[in-house]
This record gives C-alpha cells, structure tokens and sequence, in this order.
C-alpha cells in the first residue's frame, strides 16, 4: 500500500463520527485538566485513562493520544497567563509567554502558542507517517538478541536525557525492572515477588503505579510550600497577532518544529529536551536576541512548536518498535497491553486501521486544539481560579475511582498509596521516578528477550556482540553513558536543568 | 559533610536489591543460562542494584550535600493515606456518595488550615460530581449508596 492509501485508511477510520467524538472528549478533557496548575501530562493521562476501557482500541487510542496534547497545550496556557508551568516542557515556555502576557499581550502569545503547535503538528504528522513504517520493516528483521539492545539503549538514553544523578537514575531502572517482574513467571508459572498477595499475581497495575508516582507525589509536593498567595492572571485582550507578530513567527515554527520532530524521535527524548534546544536555538540566533526574556514572541512560538512535534514524533519508537521512548509513551503501551494489543512492529500489519487511524487523529487533534483553544480561553483561564484546596481532595477521589474501575477492586487503590509514599519519597532523595516507569514497562519484555535470545544461542552470552545490529545498538548504549558521565556534559546537564527549576 | 541525602538513596536501593535478591535466591529456581529459571534474572537485576547502591553511599561520603531535603507534608501525607486505604476498603460496603464523601473529607483535613465549612462544600460537591459521572454516567459498578445502609429508611 501507498502512502497516500495509507493516509486514506487513516482518515477514514479519524472521521467516523463517534472516533471524531472521541478525539474531541479526549482533547477538551485533557486541555480541562492540563490548565490546572501543576498537573502535567502524566498525572493528567494516568487519572483519565480508566475512562478509555470501555472504548474499543482504536477509540481509546484516539482519546488518549488527544488527552496528551490537549494536556500539554493546557500546560502552555497556564505557563503564559501565570507563570507555572502545568509541565516540565512548557518551562521554557514561561520565560518570554508571561512576559508578553504581563504587557498585555496574553492574547498573542496564546495564539503564538496555538498556531506554531498546529504548524508543527501538521508537520510531524506526516514526519510520524513516513517514517514509521520503514522503521517497522527494519523491526520486523530483529530477533531477540536485537530487542533486548534496543531496549537497553532505550533504558540507557532515557538516563542520559534526564536530569539528576546518573547513577541513582540507574539504580532507578535496575528497581523498575525488578518491581515489574512481579507477578507469575510467564515460563514456568511460578508466582514471585507478590509477597503473599493473590491480586499481585498478575503483575502490579501499571495504572495505579502511575497515578500514585504521579498523582499523589505531585499533590504531596504541592502542599510542601506555603499556601501561594492568589496567582494573577493575566486578561487576555485581543487574541489575533499583528501582521508583524506572524512575520516574526514564521522562522521559529519552521526551526522549532524541524528540531523537535528530529529530538521526539530519540529515545528519552521528546517534548521537554525539544522545547529547551529549540528555545536555545532561537535566541542565540536571533537579530533580536536582546529582547528574549522580555516577551519576545518567538520565545514561545519555537518551543511550543518544537514541544508538540517532539510529542508527536515520539509516537514513532512506540508505535513502530513497541518501545516506549518516555514516561507518557509508557502510559500508551500501558494502555495498549490493557486493551489486548501487543505493542511493535507487527501492529502496523495486524491492526492497520489502529496505526493509521491513530496518526491521522493527531492531526485533527491539533486542529481541534486551536479551534478549540482559541475560542474556550475564558472557560480555561475560571479553571485556573479553583483553589487548590477544592482541587487536591477532588484529584485523590478520581484517582481512587479510576483506579478501582481498572479491574473493579480496591486491592489496586492499596498500590496506590504505597506507589505515593515510596515514590514522593525517592523524589526527596533526588531520584527522578521516570527511569524507574520506564523500567517497570520493559522489565517483563527486557527478560523475556533475554529469556529467548539465550534459547536460540545455546546459552551464549556473547550473542549480543557477535550479532551486528544488536553489537551497534549495545554501543550506542555504552556511548551514551560514557558522554553523559563526563564531568564537563554532566555540569552542562545540570545548568540546563537548573533554569528549567527557576 | 556526609551527603545524608545520597546516603538513604543508597542504603534504600542495597535494601531493596538484598530483599529482591533474597527473594530470587532463596524462594526460586535459577535455572541456567540457557534455560533461565524466574530467579535468574531478577539475580542480576538485585546484583546490580545492591552495587549502584554502594556506589551511591559510597559517593556520599567523599562529595557534600547539594540540596537541602526540605519540609515534608506530614499531617497532608497521612491523611491522603488514609483517605486511598479507607476507599480501598470500605468503598463496596459505603458506595459511591458516601465512599467519596469520607474519602475526601479525610483528604481534605491534611490541608494546612483546617477550615470545616471548606472541607463540607468540597467533600459534598465532590461526591455528587463524582456519583453523577462515574455512578450514573459511565456506570462503574459501584452502588450509590452501598449496602452497609440498607435499612437505615
């Protein structure tokens, strides 16, 4: 089949109405949640994911791919108008958006937002739908051996990219996979590490895992700091750019969707590395390099085009190779192993309809974000007003009841709490729990590829640098870990993060 | 100066690699590596594990604290706590609108300052929300009111 057949397939299956009905729900549902301060896209994703069961895959893909961006764009919102950031990646945001909003030009920093978001998700659309499938045919070719690599280099490159201490960051993982052997033993069915509890033999709900890391952590660091005092919101005004203000925007929605459709693609990478470059990219090149920090509009076109097509192309690795490339990619193939799907490159093959239907509803996703965004900011900007002590009790009480309707017991709200308490406290010891997620989701796969790769070798370890692919893929691995812990990248690492914080 | 911080990091990851560990190497059959048993691999994993710890304490001997740990939430961490366990157990037996009711009633007495009138009106409109959503909307089989109240009326 052809590109353009495939893109037909797509949207034919994105335009059925209740698929379109979905889409819309879940971008509304995801903007609703991401515009509450401090409730990032992972919180947002992991509390709404039990309202997709009951959809068919296809639907519940569809919604969850839109409660993604329609998450993040609502972090964009609320980094402009308020100066937080709902999310790590729309920090960069904050620096030149609130000061266009604190000039009253709220307006058209939120469009600048919308419009380069929509550009580069146009862009990455097709940027997903090309190169998808020929990474899919380079899959098909891998044997066990190659899997358990390019599941390595994931592990390892997910560390490189992201903030904090290398080697708690990789004892994080090494506590992932462990944690995500419990359960029965798919070889021999013996049960292990369930500590007595009949409900663990299935594994340890991945849903309520999330939401206890994500949900009840970020409450909990909420509440550390003294109630803040009202925030002021900025009043939006007029929303459409001056003719200049679109000239201006072009360049940067043209370089920020290229960087971030080109980071999105790496694993570990995606919207928050894409935003920070694209942001560095622009004010370092910029004739008007000066007025960066002081609502300089191209200060918030880049990164929040770079930020969505980062989102859009880390679809890449997971829906082409089943590996999920960062946290919110873990989620989908959460999501998808719950709806009975296998993640990798045979989806593409078996379920057609899914793939292409999923690509072509990014893309109305974003259409539906400006049309959408645009028009809604006075609902978006009353959401900011609920006060926080209305907004945690109500986020524990969804999460409860989303967790309890995974599988319709309470035993998983129980993985809830000790998911919180265990994980608010490594993130006051300074371990970051992404590595320790994304461990979690490989740790059956990682040992069942080694399980296989071992059988087919006869029980020869050196398979994996004997075998080309798999030796090239191990070296990258080891590549990535050797720059990363040198000092002069590490204190590098830390500057970038550091401004991410302030 | 010992890196307190860094240290419990450690000394958290040797912990959990010893009771993985233990686990694995006690309780299953490791088999070989050509036929791995369940235990072999979490054997390397806790391996791993046990030395990146040591690595860890051993690090935050020789380089200083960073960061400071900062304030923890304690009144706000319990009762969230308890709020999660007291909807695990009790949400069958209760149902939805009162379930929800209690559960963020609890919730709602870990914020800073106790105010009962705030926590009622949030508690209250919360549990309807919620029994109006998830109860009568998208049909999650939990009862209403649930059955330790009939014959209450």
């Amino acid at each position: 089949m052809g590109f353009l057949e495939n893109l037909e397939l797509g949207f034919s299956v994105a335009f059925l109405p209740l698929n379109l009905f979905y889409c819309f729900i879940g971008v509304l549902l995801g903007t609703a949640v991401g515009v509450l301060p401090g409730l990032g896209p992972l919180a947002t994703i992991a509390m709404l994911l039990p309202l997709t069961f009951g959809l068919d895959p296809v639907q519940s893909l569809i919604m969850l791919a839109g409660i993604y961006y329609g998450s993040q764009y609502g972090g964009s919102t609320t980094a402009i108008l308020v100066n937080l950031p709902g999310e790590s990646a729309s920090a960069v945001t904050t620096i030149d958006g609130y000061q266009m909003a604190r000039k009253g030009r709220a307006g058209q920093a939120l469009a600048a937002a919308a419009l380069g978001s929509f550009f580069a998700g146009t862009v990455a659309t097709v940027v997903v739908a090309l190169i998808a499938r020929p990474l899919t045919s380079i899959a098909l070719s891998f044997g066990p051996a190659e899997y358990f690599s390019l599941m390595v280099v994931g592990l390892v490159s997910s560390v490189a990219l992201a903030s904090g201490s290398l080697l708690k960051a990789l004892a994080m993982i090494c506590f992932g996979l462990l944690v995500g052997l419990t359960g029965t033993d798919i070889y021999t069915g013996a049960p292990r590490f369930n500590f007595g509890q009949l409900e663990l033999l299935d594994g340890i709900d991945f849903v309520a895992l999330a939401v206890g890391i994500y949900g009840i952590g970020e409450i909990l660091r909420n509440l550390e700091s003294k109630e803040a005092a009202p925030a002021i919101i900025a009043s939006v005004k007029n929303l459409w750019p001056s003719r200049d203000d679109l000239k201006r925007m072009v360049g940067p929605a043209i370089r920020g969707t290229f960087i971030g459709s080109a980071l999105g693609v790496l694993p570990g990478g995606g919207a928050l590395l894409s935003s920070f470059v694209a942001y560095n990219v622009e004010k370092s090149t910029s004739k008007r390099s000066s007025e960066f920090g002081h609502g300089a509009i191209e200060g918030v076109t880049a990164p929040e085009a770079a930020n969505n097509a980062g989102a859009q192309t880390s679809f890449v690795p997971m829906l082409a190779l089943g590996i999920p490339s960062n946290v919110v990619m873990a989620l989908m193939i959460g999501a998808m192993i719950l709806q009975g799907i296998q993640p990798g490159p045979n989806v593409i093959a078996n379920n057609p309809e899914i793939f292409w239907g999923l690509i072509a509803s990014m893309w109305l996703g974003n259409a539906m974000l400006v049309i959408l965004n645009l028009p809604l900011i006075s609902l978006w900007v009353s959401l900011l007003r609920v006060p926080y002590w209305f907004m945690f009790p109500a986020i524990i009480a969804f999460s409860c009841i989303g967790v309890y309707s995974v599988s319709n017991s309470g035993f998983a709200v129980y993985t809830v709490t000790v998911a919180g308490l265990i994980g608010y406290f490594l993130m006051k010891l300074d371990c970051e729990p992404a590595p320790f997620v994304l461990g979690f989701i490989l740790g059956p796969m990682l040992e069942e590829h080694l399980r296989r790769a071992m059988l087919i070798s006869g029980g020869d370890m050196t398979v994996f640098v004997t075998r080309p692919i798999s030796a090239g893929l191990l070296l990258v691995a080891v590549i990535a870990l050797v720059v990363v812990s040198r000092p002069t990248i590490a204190r590098r690492r830390k500057q970038v993060f550091v401004e991410e914080e302030s | 100066m010992t890196n307190v911080k860094d240290a419990a990091a450690g000394a958290f990851f040797i912990a959990a690699g010893l009771l993985y560990g233990g686990i694995a190497w006690f309780g299953l059959p490791i088999g070989s590596a050509l036929s791995m048993g369940p235990g072999y691999f979490p054997i390397i994993l806790s391996a791993a594990l046990i030395l990146l710890g040591a690595a860890i304490v051993s690090r935050a001997v020789v380089v200083p604290q960073e960061t400071p740990f900062g304030v923890v939430p304690w009144r706000a961490l319990v009762l969230i706590s308890l709020a999660t366990i007291v909807f695990a157990a009790f949400i069958d037996e209760l149902g939805m609108l009162p379930g929800v009711f209690v559960a963020t009633a609890i919730t709602g007495l870990g914020d800073r300052e106790i105010r009962p009138l705030r926590i009622l009106l949030a508690s209250a409109s919360i549990a309807l929300f919620c029994t109006l959503v998830f109860s009568v909307a998208v049909r999650i089989p939990i009862p209403v009111i649930g059955p330790a109240f009939t014959g209450w009326w």
